[in-house]
């Protein structure tokens, strides 16, 4: 706790410092960075003592009726600590390199002191075990992101993202708020509950209870079809807040689902089902949508979207395996989440701050702008490659091993279970498969259309490396750990295991190690594809390589206009999902007989969002007009309600007991 | 041992294997046809040759012939060629598999769409919407199989158990020999998905990916691509006619006999059908992913 407790004074007393100087960019750097860096070592210390198995419940007394002020760390805290340490350190390292670069005008540290108070809040999210605390803290994580993430308020669709981000925010706030009051009448008071509830007769149906949590936490877990918040607040984010908020901040919803749901009394299988479709839906939906966006930072989100889904399904398979008493499977399951949660906040913050500073470099996030970046940017280039190597989960990469846990669960699961719910592993399996194969599609289109081929715009063609070590160092970390932990594959899962043994009736891990045994020596793959590499260039051959154009049959002189486009790359795959992309496509067709200009532009909304939430909010609005009328801005008229409401009280005061009961 | 003599076996017949479909069109079709070994003669021919870089390219595209042939040769080692195991093998492998194949899809790709040509981002196109389409309905495969055999690696599901699973739910590993075979057209580029044999860069798919590679290069990219074609072969042989043997011999003799087999329908198919249009592509695959889905599904009660 005493690491904790300096990780949260770190970060707060680094927040309120940066804020103190904001107004001199080096200094506001320097105590950014410096503070960070000791608070995320504090708080990996933290972490690593929880992970190892050490349990602490902290309590004290506070100015709030409801309970104690009550801090636990227990192995799954740890868990969800390790990422906070990671990225936020790296990020904090980003940022200055980040906000700097560009536009020529220096910053304003305020950001800087934000994005540190942020850390410190997700912490409190995690340890908090009180859940008036819980809910103060996720509050506030909501707020301090938005301020972080509409940074450039003065663009309109940052606005909005904004706004619809806000609205989500509080959607989940209100849900839990309602949870959180329930479960309190269980008798267990405040404190986050570590043990299944009984049914108590003062609780409503589970069904209830779980809807609240799957609603309240699944919004921030960007859980379908709870989603549509996130991909226009991760495109309008500054990319090192995109990185955190992706890698970091959605898997606190998990958090919470992980933490909540098998706690509120015995799950019947039918909602572990749901919990499955739920991600089976949001992996397949998510990665179509993403490789159907020509913004990079909106092929990104989108893509968290269907790693979203990934986690939601091994969830669901975990949370199955264990209702239905193969707790074997549903270890493996729960691995697969938790490692999941790893990789991919950190393949997502290697792609985020990469793409990031390569949009910096290019000034546009339009895959159709970029092109020929590796070679003009080589060292961003590479790590946009490796990173999107690690979330498609190529072997040699780190993000094979929690995709293959995955799908060894739910085909073990297969195996051992019937019916209804083997039928469910199946369907978990084909989905998580058609997302592993699109997803392919969808990165080799990044990388294919926005960083190889001729540049697609005169900004591309004169793209210049930024010159700020800032931004390098945290991607070549990342790019390097990503094929460091295949290698510590073992280790890792070892720091995992108290996690487990804590969420499965499992007492060892020992078979999960096993099965996972061959996995490391994947990780020979790279220098062996290395070497392969240099020995065909070196290899003495009868007649020398030449260089020429491309041979495009024969047309000698081709051009950036002349590539495939983003768009009809993945032309094939979308017309296909047409009936449930619906993308609208607006062209001018060539007229007369010396036709000049012609325009095609397709475009995939957000369906979920103009079809579903957007007439539901309308309507809603419609519903609640009548409240307006009540505001009517003059001082008499509200005088008098509080004369309404004081002889209503006084009336309901003074009248016999038992006609006000 | 025979595993490894399999494999031997296989890394040298493959590049025969293309040589007699295209043999066997021939013959049907009326004409004479290249000789049986030629694809071997273009090999050794492009060997011999040096190589044209686009100077648009990178160090991708000079690094993806070789990772096309590797990843293909490293997925062929946990294949139970011989029927009875794969030189690796343990449980979870058909996952690495898959991937493996996944990797050499990405790096094709990707080297098609680094030379900037608007031919071969075409091929890319479509290879990845085959990609998109084809990973669904390898793995249902392997999850009916999965749940026929009880195995859990290449191995389990292909080797000596595939008898029983005959035995008590032959129905459902028909389906599933239906699916990969179709699957197969698809994952190696043979017809009726593309047709090796045409002219057209614009009816191509894996043809036109590899326009601008030549020399050395262009020969790891056929050799790879024969590789593929006998690696699904061959998990179609193990799978239709379980050949596993102590004796080497035998063993070996019904993996070439069996893959020669499937090259002579294959050819026969390419000659009895024309290709497909590109639209019908993705319904293609769902029919052979319905096929393993209805396999599956048989076995769920």
């Amino acid at each position: 706790m005493i690491w904790l407790a300096s990780a949260g004074a770190w970060w707060l007393g680094g927040a309120a410092a940066v804020w103190l100087v904001r107004r001199q960019w080096g200094a506001a750097v320097l105590v950014s960075v410096l503070s960070t860096l000791a608070g995320a070592f504090c708080l990996a210390a933290a972490a690593l003592a929880a992970l190892g198995g050490a349990r602490e419940l902290w309590q004290g007394a506070w100015m709030l009726p409801f309970g104690n002020f009550a801090l636990r760390l227990d192995p799954l805290a740890g868990v969800f600590l390790v990422p906070i340490a990671l990225i936020g350190a790296l990020g904090a390292i980003y940022a200055p390199g980040y906000l700097r670069d560009g536009h020529g005008r220096v910053p304003s540290g305020a950001s800087l002191a934000a994005f540190e108070l942020l850390l410190a809040i997700m912490v409190l999210v995690v340890v908090a075990a009180n859940m008036v605390l819980l809910l103060m803290a996720w509050e506030s994580m909501t707020l301090v992101s938005w301020v972080l993430m509409t940074a450039d308020h003065e663009s309109r669709e940052v606005r909005s993202a904004g706004f619809n981000y806000l609205v989500a925010g509080h959607v989940s706030g209100g849900a839990l708020l309602i949870l959180f009051v329930l479960l309190a009448q269980t008798g267990t008071g405040w404190l986050v509950p570590t043990a299944p509830i009984g049914p108590a007769a003062a609780l409503p149906p589970v069904a209830v209870l779980v809807t609240l949590a799957f609603v309240g936490f699944g919004i921030k877990a960007a859980i379908a079809p709870f989603h549509v918040w996130l991909p226009d607040a991760h495109a309008a984010a500054p990319s090192h807040v995109s990185a955190l908020m992706s890698g970091v901040l959605i898997t606190l919803g998990f958090y919470g689902l992980i933490r909540f749901v098998p706690m509120l009394g015995p799950l019947s299988a039918a909602w572990c089902i749901t919990l499955t479709g739920l991600g089976a839906l949001g992996a397949c939906g998510g990665i179509v949508m993403a490789l159907s966006q020509r913004d990079v930072k909106r092929v990104l989100a989108y893509s968290t979207i269907e790693n979203a889904g990934l986690m939601t399904l091994a969830i669901g398979a975990a949370l199955l395996a264990t209702a239905l008493g193969r707790p074997a499977v549903a270890a493996i399951a729960w691995a697969a989440a938790l490692l999941h949660v790893w990789n991919h906040a950190i393949a997502k913050s290697l792609l985020f701050f990469s793409a990031g500073a390569v949009a910096k470099a290019v000034g546009s996030r339009d895959l159709e702008r970029w092109g020929g970046l590796l070679r003009r940017l080589p060292v961003l280039g590479t790590a946009v490659l490796v990173g999107a190597g690690a979330i498609v989960g190529m072997p040699g990469t780190h993000g094979f091993s929690s995709e293959w846990l995955l799908f060894m669960s739910l085909i073990r699961g297969a195996q051992e279970l019937t019916g209804g719910a083997r039928f469910a592993m199946l369907l978990g399996a084909t989905a998580a498969a058609f997302t592993a194969g699109t997803a392919v599609a969808c990165f080799v289109r990044l990388v294919g259309v926005g960083l190889l081929g001729h540049a697609r715009s005169g900004e591309a063609a004169d793209a210049v490396s930024p010159r700020s070590a800032w931004l390098v160092i945290p991607v070549v970390a990342l790019a390097s750990l990503t094929f460091l932990l295949v290698v510590i594959l073992r280790p890792m899962l070892g720091l995992l295991a108290a996690a487990i043994e804590q969420l499965t009736p499992v007492t060892t891990i020992a078979p999960l190690q096993q099965l996972v045994a061959p996995l490391p020596w994947l990780a020979a793959a790279l220098p062996l594809g290395a070497a392969v590499i240099v020995l065909g260039r070196w290899l003495p051959r009868s007649r020398p390589a030449r260089s020429g154009p491309t041979w495009d049959c024969g047309y000698a002189q081709p051009t950036a206009s002349m590539q495939y486009t983003a768009s009809s790359l993945a032309q094939p795959v979308t017309r296909v999902l047409q009936p449930a992309l619906r993308t609208t496509v607006r062209w001018a067709p060539p007229r007369g007989l010396w036709p000049a200009a012609l325009t095609w532009e397709a475009r995939t909304p957000e369906r979920a969002l103009a079809e579903l939430y957007r007439p539901g909010f309308v309507r809603l609005a419609l519903l609640l007009s009548f409240f307006n009328r009540l505001q009517e801005g003059q001082v008499m008229v509200y005088l008098r309600y509080v004369g309404v409401a004081l002889l209503v009280l006084l009336g309901w005061l003074f009248l016999p007991t038992g006609l006000a009961r | 041992m025979t595993a490894w003599l399999s494999l031997a076996v296989l890394l040298g017949i493959a590049p025969l294997l293309p040589g007699i479909a295209a043999k066997t069109v021939a013959m049907l079709t009326g004409r004479r046809g290249a000789p049986l070994f030629q694809p071997y003669r273009d090999l050794g021919r492009l060997i011999r040759k040096g190589s044209v870089y686009s100077t648009v390219t990178t160090w991708l595209f000079r690094a993806a012939p070789a990772m096309w042939a590797l990843s293909a040769f490293a997925a062929a080692s946990f294949a139970p060629l011989d029927g009875r195991a794969g030189i690796l093998h343990f449980a979870g492998d058909f996952l690495v598999f898959a991937g493996l194949l996944a990797l050499g899809r990405g790096f094709l790709t990707v080297a098609a769409l680094d030379t900037g040509s608007s031919f071969e981002g075409m091929g890319a196109s479509r290879e990845l919407m085959i990609g998109s389409f084809a990973e669904p309905v390898l793995f249902l495969a392997f999850l009916t199989l999965a749940l026929a055999t009880g195995g859990l690696s290449l191995t389990g599901l292909f080797g000596p158990p595939i008898g029983g699973a005959w035995a008590h739910f032959g129905a459902s590993v028909a389906m599933v020999a239906l699916s990969l075979a179709l699957l197969m057209a698809a994952e190696s580029a043979r017809g009726p998905i593309d047709d090796p044999a045409t002219h057209l860069e614009l009816t191509m798919i894996h043809e036109v990916m590899i326009l601008d590679h030549s020399g050395p290069d262009l020969a790891l990219l056929l050799y790879g691509s024969a590789l593929r074609f006998a690696l699904f072969a061959a998990l179609l042989v193990d799978l239709v006619w379980p050949h596993a043997s102590r004796n080497a011999g035998i063993a070996v003799t019904g993996l070439v006999a069996g893959l020669m087999m499937v090259a002579v329908l294959v050819g026969l198919a390419e000659a009895s059908m024309a290709r497909l249009r590109m639209v019908r592509i993705p319904q293609y695959l769902l029919s052979a992913g319905v096929l393993a889905a209805l396999g599956a599904l048989l076995l769920v009660r």
